[in-house]
């Protein structure tokens, strides 16, 4: 009897058991560096804010019928701007999938950071886990960075961000069913946010080693975290940290890093591709692996970088009025027309935009968002769609260090960067203030290389520059705007700098083509909170409009060209 | 200290028991199976003093000189006996009276003191003549327990559900224990899955190794107060298997002998369009642009017209002729050859080849040892032309000694060995975009003779994957084969330190192998399309740059596709082991005292460990051609590793448990009887984490049998009445995929465009759930036991209401914490059923018998409480079996539901329309992922499951001392309220090799028709253009999944006629050494006597997967049994 007793008493440690062979437990430094890389989003927020921005033009049809698969009804809802709720939760590109992917990436970093304080007493100076320390960081920074700018209000200034909601700002790990996120101690206001984000960077940046990493593109290596801090500081309009890390991201001689357009093999789209998503590539700061369908969505040719059109009719969508309008042509904007020291199509594009069908009238798209296709299954043809995205490149760190220079005063350093980004696009004659001035100049309403822009509304902090300083900052503007096509980017800056843009559309059964204008502090710059968050209760995002400041935005600021 | 107590309780027991003796008499009461009686009254004949027996049916009593004793005991003939010291009686049954012991696993329970619902059913009666798998056989042979054969393939196990579903998510199988251990399934399938047709759901039965002719009794246990002793795992209901031992006196022999056949299936109970019609359907595709040379001749897979194409561009050199000349007159003459070959599939890929089962028994024994042993084997050569072969060899021994005369030891051992073979087959995918199922080289025969044209040349290589394709050549070249060894030994020592405690200490050990092979040869369709269009003898550019499977390497520009399997074939094999050690102590107190208090106790506790483990490896280019050389193409492994495809991998589960429970019943005069279970259980399920590691469960259940009541003593009529009435909790630990208590990180590679970037990381696979528990299920159940006219009718009736809580359900959460959805305890759902049993014996004169038995279950529930809603694709589909993690139901719905689009009629084109989410009659724009308002789009059709099912059955029995005799059984087991989907057969295009179904002959062929038919036209090319693909596909899909497209899933089916003739006595006394001898000739399946007529041969029953499933068939039988 006693021995059954003993029997059974030595079986209770057996309940310690791991049921299953495949968990495991975080217990070391490697396997924290691996949890840390599972963090990375697989998607970014580039559909919707292509679709919202400026970048595409409506061509009302969806062609060939044999691509309309790739066409949302969600797409429609971002590109006029209403809370975009008609899609599935397994789609991609969606406000849904941005809100999922990024919380799982700051889940992951959390995971990651209360595992290493069980392990050591101060991980950040634990020589084996400081650099994990320092990734999980910057990637817990950089996520809430995306969100933030992707669900709440540009920021403004310290005050009057500290109006505006942001998103919650999560530093715990989630440990029951339900957490209601909208609690003070997670939801923060925008400013709250920044402030969170910039005590995550200073914690991380410096133990970042990528002597660490078996992989440093996938990763925030030195240079990656260097570019955000760049890129958050110069959001935050901070230019002297924002010029420091770019600095130390660009090194003295930011040309040995620009991207190496003219040896790109341009034998196939494919070969072009591996080019451009080389991880050893010394421009490709951090490179992300995502299921995005926006190749797809830009070969149903619904929306496009196209030629616009002129003198065209429309309703007004705010009043209903006839009215005609121009509508900008994108491609000019984006490759076709010309910059201030180059001619029609820029030359690094030479052979590597690629169109649907016989013409160029549905639009045409650059190489690199082409997709790679994986498959789960061969013989039915079924996979996952990836497109690899560069959310930080050495070309886009330079522009962010270009325009903070401006600010600083330092102009001609501005556009001595700007000159080596022209120069790494194969472009030969020099930049110079005279040809910028002679590109951007006049106002918006008839160069549509000049920017609607109000950042004098958003905050009585924001320095105005006027006149060379105006212009080299469109032509700073312009190409962001062309060196991150694709990428969503331009949505941001149309955000910070109060951008008003217009869009038309007319959906296939729509007579009517409407006319609607966003202006710089229109509500519906805030990315609905997905429909699942808001149903298991968190706030709604207040976009209609005319609540913001009691005023009609649709009213303010309004201009048609006639 | 639970032990010190139960010692104290027992001697305090005992001495109350013994303060009558003085002057005595002793003696000992047997039941007439040798078994002591125990609790039965002996009275001195007439006074009004008496005593009862004890648990060893021994008594003791003060009988004056001369007087008689009367020995009674309820079911048994009463006795009068001449009292003696020392005396032994045997109380012979009454033959009319019903089962006295519940078998509730762990322990046998005098029937009277029970208190649950349970059903008991005889292994001789219940066994289905050719069914070598037991679980088949309880098909409407208890109410309240519902068995669907979704597929009859030997070790597929059918769905079991004891009064319905108990779980959302959660597999609600019963689960299965054999002599007091459970018996854990060789693999963790899950009742969904069971439908797949998987290759894995041949291992699925836990049963499949056990013979059939080795198992005494089946006792379904279905409320919680039979249940709750089993603790978290019973929720689903408990199927008992009490096995056969030996007894006492003679050595007995018996041999059983089964020789079955069955019929192949016929077209003529199918709706399928003969060679000739389907010719007209293919001109028609051809006049709309289907069938042209250009679309056919490299085609991924063509028949009729790709076949002709192909034979007028073959060339012979050395004839100078080509395969097919290029004349109108040749054309045609090759496609009215076509329309007139109607190839008789079914006959040509079934046989009727007959199924030998032998099954030898030698059991016997002394008073002080009884052993039993057996052996079977079953031979089954297939159904199948090709590769189908079951062999199954099992042997059970049983021995038991008693060492001493309070102690006893049990020894057994039980094993099996199966060897099969099945058509070749990948597992279901899933399409990750549009959620459609598909099976890849799928070669099950049934599927094939259903879905191929009649028009098909059986001896021609037709275009499957571009390369040559024949089905008796694929049966051939491509199956799989398993194997299946299982071995369980168990030790069980009984001790009586007093007299009416017992302890029992028992260790049991299982363990299982299953291997299984999938070999691709090397001529096989399947391993000749990893080389389409590269082969050297075939080269074919536009199929080389087609064909998926070939490989391009991603780092060279300039690269042509090769091949990864240059030669020879593939070999994948899977093996699942599983051991399970069951170590058990327990005590058990049983009493009677002041003559009407009977207290029956027990405490144990119990340690049980199961661990599986799966192992896979794929060996490619295995030349089978070649004596099993391996030709290495490094160029699969490059494109493994580019690719994140593993060719090798191993895992394993284990679950452990230890639970300590208790029983005790109390019974005032057989009257009054109260029973109360406590189990108390903890699980490593949920990891190191400790708050739900525990869980108790319980009841307390009340009967009172009217019968024993001293008023009902002149009531001659009524035999017996007794009600019952229980109050439980039991549970379950929900679905296995469910267990993230604490965070679960698992590895895998992370997806990269180029090997250079390769790593591997660590995820979070689930976020912690500190609050995750167990599924719970509170039940009420309310029996009665009715039996009157001396037993000539015989009611039992139970109903019950469940309320099921903490079920897993999904959830969508703020997602701020890194999981936009989860799993959790916040799904609710309530049932309710009723169960009755009704046998009568209608005529019975001595030589004429004539009984039925009637079963009715019915058993309805109701989602309460599920937060998520889950998508249209899933409502509409209904079935999931390729997708756990989504269950078609909505709230305040049935937990298995079918929903329709409304069919809104055919356009003027003849293309079909149906309202789509935003109320418009649409041709293809429907949303099938919506979430939202779903209920206000689609019609709601029913439940996937029947709500209502039971069995009908009657026996005529004729006997003659000198003819011997003659018996026939008609069984007729029915179900319904439930709804099924009808094939999905309409699409946007039709290839040269289907077969369509008859209802195409009244398709839409003008304008016009669309007034007179709701059957949509063939689309044409044209169609096809001017609507889109996609548009036009959904369409047809969408039909296909509309309100046009459904049945009653409610049939009739005539399940067995058997015809049994048993030898007279007097005949077999001349041979001297046969005792018995039978001969039974059996029908099984028959036929439908009644379902939806638009089912059109359809099986409600059959999920038709493809893969290794293979529908019911119909079955005879003859089955010889011989005692020696």
């Amino acid at each position: 009897m006693l021995a059954v007793g003993l029997l059974f008493a030595s079986c209770s440690d057996k309940l310690d058991e791991q049921p299953d062979s495949r968990w495991i437990h975080i217990d070391s430094s490697d396997k924290v560096a691996k949890l840390l890389t599972s963090g990375y989003p697989s998607s970014v927020p580039a559909v919707i804010c292509e679709l919202m921005g400026d970048n595409l033009v409506d061509n009302n049809v969806v062609v060939p019928a044999t691509h309309n698969d790739a066409y949302s009804l969600f797409h429609e809802e971002a590109y006029k701007w209403e809370d975009i709720n008609s899609y599935s939760t397994s789609e991609d590109d969606t406000p849904l999938e941005i809100w999922d992917k990024y919380y799982f990436g700051i889940a992951t970093a959390n995971h990651a950071i209360a595992a290493m304080k069980e392990m050591s007493a101060d991980p950040a100076h634990d020589p084996e886990l400081a650099h994990s320390w320092g990734e999980a960081h910057i990637m817990r920074a950089y996520f809430h960075f995306v969100l933030v700018n992707v669900f709440a209000e540009a920021y403004k200034d310290e005050t009057k961000s500290a109006e505006d909601w942001g998103i919650p700002y999560v530093t715990t790990v989630e440990e029951v069913v339900r957490v209601d996120y909208s609690k003070p101690e997670y939801r923060k206001k925008v400013s709250e946010v920044y402030a969170l984000i910039e005590k995550d960077i200073k914690e991380g940046i410096d133990l970042i080693d990528d002597s660490k990493y078996t992989v440093p593109a996938y990763h925030f290596n030195r240079n990656a975290a260097y570019a955000f801090a760049a890129r958050f500081y110069l959001f935050k309009r901070d230019y002297q940290n924002c010029l420091k890390y770019a600095d130390m991201a660009l090194g003295a001689n930011p040309a040995t890093s620009l991207r190496k357009w003219a040896s790109m093999s341009a034998n196939t789209i494919n070969s072009l591709l591996n080019d451009y998503n080389d991880e050893k590539a010394p421009c490709n700061y951090l490179l992300l692996t995502t299921y995005s369908l926006q190749d797809r969505m830009l070969s149903a040719c619904r929306y496009a970088i196209n030629s616009g059109a002129k003198n065209a009719k429309v309703k007004m969508a705010n009043t209903g009025e006839e009215a005609t309008v121009n509508i900008p042509a994108t491609k000019d904007l984006l490759y076709e027309g010309g910059g201030p020291n180059w001619s029609s199509r820029v030359p690094a594009f030479d052979g590597k935009i690629y169109r649907w069908g016989a013409g160029s009238e549905y639009g045409s798209w650059l190489f690199r968002v082409y997709e790679y296709f994986e498959y789960t299954n061969k013989i039915a043809g079924i996979g996952y769609v990836h497109i690899i995205y560069q959310p930080f490149t050495a070309e886009e760190t330079l522009l962010c260090r270009a325009e903070a220079k401006l600010y600083l005063g330092d102009r001609a350093g501005a556009i001595q960067d700007l000159g080596a980004w022209t120069a790494s696009k194969m472009i030969d004659s020099e930049l110079n203030q005279n040809n910028i001035n002679n590109k951007y100049k006049g106002t918006a309403e008839d160069n549509i290389f000049v920017n609607d822009m109000h950042p004098d509304k958003m905050s009585s902090e924001f320095k105005i520059l006027t006149g060379d300083d105006l212009n080299v900052l469109n032509c700073i503007l312009h190409f962001r705007r062309i060196e991150t096509m694709f990428e969503g980017m331009r949505w941001f800056d149309i955000k910070r700098y109060g951008i008003t843009i217009k869009h038309v559309y007319r959906g296939p059964q729509d007579y009517d083509a409407i006319c609607d204008v966003l202006e710089w502090n229109d509500p519906r710059r805030v990315v609905q909170i997905p429909y699942n968050t808001i149903d298991a209760g968190y706030p709604s995002s207040d976009r209609a409009l005319g609540t913001n400041d009691g005023n009609d935005m649709r009213t303010l600021g309004y201009s048609v060209v006639q | 200290m639970k032990k010190r107590l139960t010692m104290f309780l027992a001697c305090l027991f005992m001495s109350l028991g013994m303060a009558i003796a003085q002057q005595k008499i002793t003696g000992t009461v047997f039941e007439d199976n040798g078994e002591p009686c125990i609790g039965a009254t002996v009275m001195i004949q007439g006074s009004k003093q008496g005593t009862k027996t004890d648990l060893d049916g021994h008594f003791t009593i003060n009988v004056p000189e001369g007087k008689k004793l009367v020995i009674s005991y309820v079911g048994m003939v009463s006795q009068t006996v001449k009292a003696k010291n020392g005396m032994k009686v045997t109380l012979q049954a009454d033959a009319t009276q019903l089962q006295e012991v519940v078998a509730v696993g762990m322990m046998k329970q005098d029937k009277r003191l029970f208190t649950g619902a349970s059903s008991k059913v005889d292994a001789d009666k219940a066994k289905l003549a050719g069914m070598a798998d037991v679980s088949r056989s309880l098909e409407g042979r208890v109410a309240g327990v519902q068995v669907t054969n979704v597929s009859g393939s030997f070790g597929a196990a059918p769905k079991i559900r004891v009064r319905g579903a108990t779980s959302i998510y959660g597999n609600s199988k019963p689960l299965w224990v054999i002599d007091g251990v459970i018996y854990e399934d060789n693999v963790d399938v899950s009742a969904d899955e069971l439908a797949s047709g998987d290759a894995k759901t041949l291992i699925s039965s836990a049963v499949a190794g056990l013979n059939s002719d080795d198992i005494e009794s089946f006792t379904i246990l279905k409320d919680g107060s039979a249940t709750s002793i089993y603790g978290a795992r019973a929720m689903a209901g408990v199927i008992v298997i009490t096995t056969k031992k030996g007894g006492k006196g003679r050595a007995s022999v018996n041999y059983t002998g089964e020789f079955s056949t069955r019929m192949k299936p016929s077209y003529r109970d199918y709706n399928i369009m003969n060679s000739q019609e389907m010719m007209g359907v293919y001109k028609e595709m051809a006049d709309k642009g289907w069938l042209s040379l250009e679309n056919l001749v490299n085609a991924k897979n063509t028949g009729v017209y790709g076949y002709m194409f192909q034979q007028l561009r073959k060339y012979d050199p050395a004839t100078g002729t080509y395969g097919l000349e290029n004349t109108e007159a040749a054309r045609n003459r090759y496609l009215q050859d076509a329309e007139f070959r109607n190839t008789d599939w079914f006959d040509l890929l079934f046989t009727n080849s007959f199924q030998q089962n032998h099954s030898v028994s030698i059991s016997g024994g002394t008073d002080r040892m009884q052993a039993y042993f057996s052996m079977s084997l079953m031979h089954d050569p297939g159904y199948y032309v090709n590769r189908n072969k079951v062999d199954r060899y099992t042997f059970n021994g049983n021995i038991s000694y008693d060492i001493l005369k309070n102690l006893t030891a049990k020894l057994a051992a039980q094993g099996s060995h199966r060897n099969q073979e099945a058509p070749g087959s990948l597992n279901q995918t899933t399409d990750v975009v549009t959620g459609a199922v598909n099976r890849d080289f799928d070669i099950n025969p049934f599927s094939f003779a259903l879905n191929t044209s009649r028009c098909l040349d059986p001896n021609t290589k037709y275009t499957r994957f571009y390369t040559g394709f024949n089905i008796f050549d694929e049966l051939n070249y491509n199956y799989m084969e398993y194997d299946v060894n299982e071995l369980m030994y168990r030790a069980e020592l009984e001790w009586k330190p007093i007299q009416k405690v017992t302890l029992n200490g028992l260790i049991s050990t299982r363990m299982s192998h299953s291997r299984r092979q999938h070999n691709v040869m090397d001529k096989s369709n399947q391993a000749n399309a990893y080389r389409a269009g590269v082969d050297a003898t075939d080269d074919n550019s536009t199929i080389r740059d087609n064909n998926p499977l070939l490989y391009t390497d991603p780092s060279n520009d300039k690269a042509l596709p090769e091949s990864v399997l240059p030669k020879g074939g593939i070999k994948y094999q899977y093996d699942d082991n599983m051991r399970s050690n069951t170590y058990r102590f327990m005590a058990d107190y049983r009493d009677v005292y002041a003559e009407k208090h009977t207290v029956n106790a027990m405490i144990g506790t119990e340690y049980s460990s199961v661990k599986r483990t799966t192992t896979n490896w794929t060996g490619w280019g295995y030349m089978y051609e070649m004596g099993g050389i391996v030709y290495t193409p490094y160029l699969w492994l490059k494109q493994g590793n580019e690719e994140n495809t593993d060719y090798f991998g191993e895992y394993s589960t284990t679950t452990n448990t230890l639970a300590y429970y208790g029983q005790l019943v109390y019974s005032f005069d057989k009257r009054y009887t109260i029973n109360g279970t406590f189990r108390y259980e903890g699980t490593n399920r949920f990891g190191k984490v400790q708050n739900s590691r525990w869980l108790p469960t319980w009841n307390v259940s009340v009967a009172y049998d009217v019968t024993n009541e001293p008023f009902m003593k002149n009531v001659n009529w009524l035999s017996q009445l007794k009600l019952r009435g229980s109050y439980s909790l039991t549970a379950d630990t929900g679905p296995s995929w469910v267990n993230n208590a604490e965070v679960i990180y698992k590895t895998r590679n992370a997806w990269r465009p180029f090997t250079s970037a390769s790593e591997s990381e660590i995820y979070i696979d689930y976020l912690a759930n500190t609050e995750l528990t167990f599924e719970k299920k509170h039940e009420w159940n309310i029996g009665v036991d009715l039996s009157f006219l001396n037993d000539r009718i015989g009611i039992t009736f139970d109903t019950y209401w469940r309320n099921n809580y903490d079920l897993i359900g999904l959830v969508y959460t703020q997602g701020a914490g890194g999981q936009t959805s989860k799993y959790a305890n916040l799904a609710d759902m309530s049932s309710h059923g009723v169960e009755v049993g009704l046998s009568t014996v209608n005529v019975q004169t001595p030589k004429f018998k004539w009984t039925t038995d009637f079963i009715y279950s019915l058993a309805k529930n109701e989602v309460t409480s599920l937060e998520n809603s889950c998508n249209a694709y899933y409502l509409i589909v209904g079935q999931h079996s390729s997708n756990p993690y989504m269950i078609p139901t909505l709230e305040g719905y049935p937990v298995r539901t079918l929903w329709s689009y409304q069919f809104a009629g055919l356009n003027e084109e003849g293309l079909p329309m149906v309202i789509n989410e935003k109320g418009e009659k649409t041709i293809g724009d429907v949303n099938i992922q919506e979430t939202k308002n779903l209920e206000d789009f689609l019609v709601y059709e029913g439940p996937q499951d029947p709500t209502w099912y039971g069995s009908l059955s009657n026996t005529f029995t004729y006997t003659d001392k000198k003819l011997g005799k003659l018996s026939l059984d008609v069984f007729i087991t029915y179900s319904g309220g439930n709804v099924v989907r009808l094939d999905p057969v309409f699409s946007s295009g039709y290839s040269d090799l289907s077969s369509l179904p008859k209802e195409f002959k009244n398709r839409w062929m003008q304008a016009g028709d669309e007034a007179k038919t709701t059957i949509p036209t063939i689309a044409s090319v044209n169609q096809l253009d001017r609507y889109g693909s996609t548009t036009l596909s959904t369409a047809y899909n969408v039909y296909n999944y509309s309100t046009e497209r459904v049945a009653k899933g409610d049939f009739v089916r005539l399940k067995e006629l058997a015809l049994t003739y048993t030898f007279p006595q007097s005949l077999l006394q001349k041979s001297k050494i046969i005792n018995t001898a039978s001969i039974k000739l059996s029908a099984t399946n028959l036929c439908l006597l009644y379902a939806d007529k638009k089912l059109n041969g359809q099986d409600p029953e059959f999920i038709n997967s493809g893969g290794v499933a293979t529908p019911i068939s119909k079955q005879f039988t003859a089955t010889v049994r011989l005692g020696f």
